[in-house]
């Protein structure tokens, strides 16, 4: 402010004689006791203002921060969440065993049989199946509970796809499937429409429902999960113990006694494998020199995979 | 104001007095009636008394209580158009009310009479360039300061008072220059 044309101290000096005005008395003593009336009632008001101020301060202060924190956390959940779920569609697409359908879509073109319901039962894996596993098995065990009493729907393709395998002779099972389930006597007469009767029996029921997880995993109509859904049971599960078994009405223990005893004594040397075990046996018969049991087992995989490319040294 | 706002009704009082008559005039010289700027200089005083939790020494305590009034100000520009320039002889002290008619030493009657003129060339003033002359006559703000309260860049202050001061010049120049100045203004 020294710019001489900015500053004249002539001027200065000319508004220094114009009059002072100054606010009258009145309004000057207004004003002071507004001050005082402020200060009084101020250290209450004053400490929740600076209160105010200092969480203003904090909000102010940590938004970011907190922002950024949630960010990452959200992007770190969706990352692993979109990677397990990748993780599982990548291992249920390149699953060895062939996903079924889901049940809907089959279920009407499957035959009716009465006898072929306790099939399902009979042939569910007796081991809980994992808790993903349920809850995907659990969506078909709805439908087919409400489709077969209107349309006496069949089983769900899983079983049908199960029987095909079993009337295909002596191959091994992959999927743990006892080879008496389908072939066992059973001595419940054929009714028609018998799936219906006996959706009601799966239905949640205090006196004889199973656990929810042998419930989904054994239930009467229920399809067991799909076969690519189980990749990982099929090695390690053991046989079908009786145990697993869910528990069943009096009358339906009593007619599955036959085919239970024949379950009992099917051959343990059908355990659920892999594709790989499977050919890993194959060469071990081979190597013993049963080549003609190796050939049968050959030609079971094949029909069980025929999908499957065969390692140079068996596929010639 | 940091006593005070801790709570010194004193300090207030020391801050109070220091500023009164110059945020009075501020107020004064540009609101046009005494009534308008007792109204406006209330308001003023009692939003800082309000303000004062809020109160942070980051500026001059003068740059932060001329820019309440600067606010308070434009407000009342905004609400109600100054219609009407009063000019100073209408108001409370006219400079033919002044006390002319005792004994003064003739140096003396010219320095009122240069007073008067320089009051109502004030006035005259664009109000932009007016407020930029007040502030730094009456709050003896700098340019910084002015454009601070203002909210003008400092260039656009600058421009304002040298406008402002040749104006004011001319009508201390004598009354030929201030014809002459009147005459090219028109």
């Amino acid at each position: 402010m020294t710019d001489p044309d900015l500053r004249d101290p002539r001027l200065d000096s000319a508004y220094r004689d114009t009059p002072r005005d100054e606010p009258p008395p009145e309004l000057d003593e207004r004003i002071r006791a507004a001050a005082r009336r402020a200060v009084r009632a101020g250290p209450q008001s004053l400490e929740e203002r600076t209160a105010a101020a200092r969480g203003r301060s904090f909000v102010v202060r940590w938004r970011v921060p907190l922002s950024l924190a949630a960010t990452v956390v959200l992007v770190v959940s969706l990352a692993l969440l979109v990677q397990e779920a990748v993780q599982r569609s990548q291992y249920d697409g390149a699953g060895p065993v062939s996903a079924p359908s889901p049940a809907p879509a089959v279920a009407p073109s499957a035959p009716p049989a009465a006898n072929e319901t306790d099939v399902p039962r009979e042939a569910a894996p007796p081991a809980s199946p994992k808790p993903a596993d349920r809850v995907r098995a659990a969506p078909a065990q709805r439908k087919m509970g409400e489709a077969a009493p209107s349309t006496g729907t069949p089983p769900a393709p899983g079983p049908i796809e199960l029987r095909q395998e079993r009337t295909s002779g002596p191959a091994p099972q992959p999927l743990g499937v006892p080879a008496d389930a389908a072939s066992a006597p059973a001595p419940t007469p054929a009714i028609p429409g018998g799936a219906m009767r006996i959706a009601p029996q799966a239905a949640p029921s205090p006196a004889v429902t199973p656990p929810r997880g042998a419930d989904s995993a054994s239930g009467a109509v229920a399809a067991p999960p799909p076969a690519s859904a189980l990749p990982m049971q099929l090695a390690p599960r053991p046989a079908p113990s009786p145990d697993a078994a869910p528990p069943l009405s009096r009358d339906r223990e009593l007619s599955d006694r036959p085919a239970r005893a024949a379950r009992e004594a099917a051959p343990a040397a059908m355990p659920p494998r892999s594709p790989e075990e499977w050919l890993e046996a194959i060469r071990r018969l081979t190597a013993e020199g049963r080549t003609a049991e190796a050939a049968a087992e050959l030609a079971a995989f094949r029909r069980r995979y025929p999908d499957y490319s065969l390692p140079p040294d068996l596929a010639r | 104001m940091l006593a005070y706002r801790a709570g010194d009704a004193a300090a207030f009082d020391a801050l109070y007095e220091r500023h009164r008559g110059a945020v009075f005039r501020y107020l004064r010289r540009q609101a046009g009636t005494a009534p308008v700027a007792e109204e406006l200089f209330q308001d003023v005083w009692l939003k800082l008394i309000d303000a004062r939790g809020r109160y942070e020494p980051r500026a001059k305590f003068t740059t932060w209580l001329y820019t309440i009034a600067h606010n308070r100000l434009m407000d009342h520009f905004r609400s109600a158009a100054r219609a009407v320039l009063v000019s100073y002889e209408d108001a409370d002290h006219p400079p033919e009310d002044l006390p002319s008619a005792a004994p003064l030493p003739e140096q003396l009657l010219e320095r009122k009479q240069s007073a008067a003129r320089l009051l109502a060339a004030i006035d005259a003033l664009p109000p932009a360039q007016r407020e930029a002359v007040l502030l730094q006559q009456e709050a003896e703000l700098t340019l910084e300061e002015i454009a601070a309260v203002t909210g003008a860049n400092r260039e656009t202050v600058k421009s304002r008072l040298r406008y402002a001061m040749t104006k004011l010049r001319a009508s201390l120049g004598g009354p030929a220059e201030a014809e002459d100045t009147r005459l090219q203004g028109a």
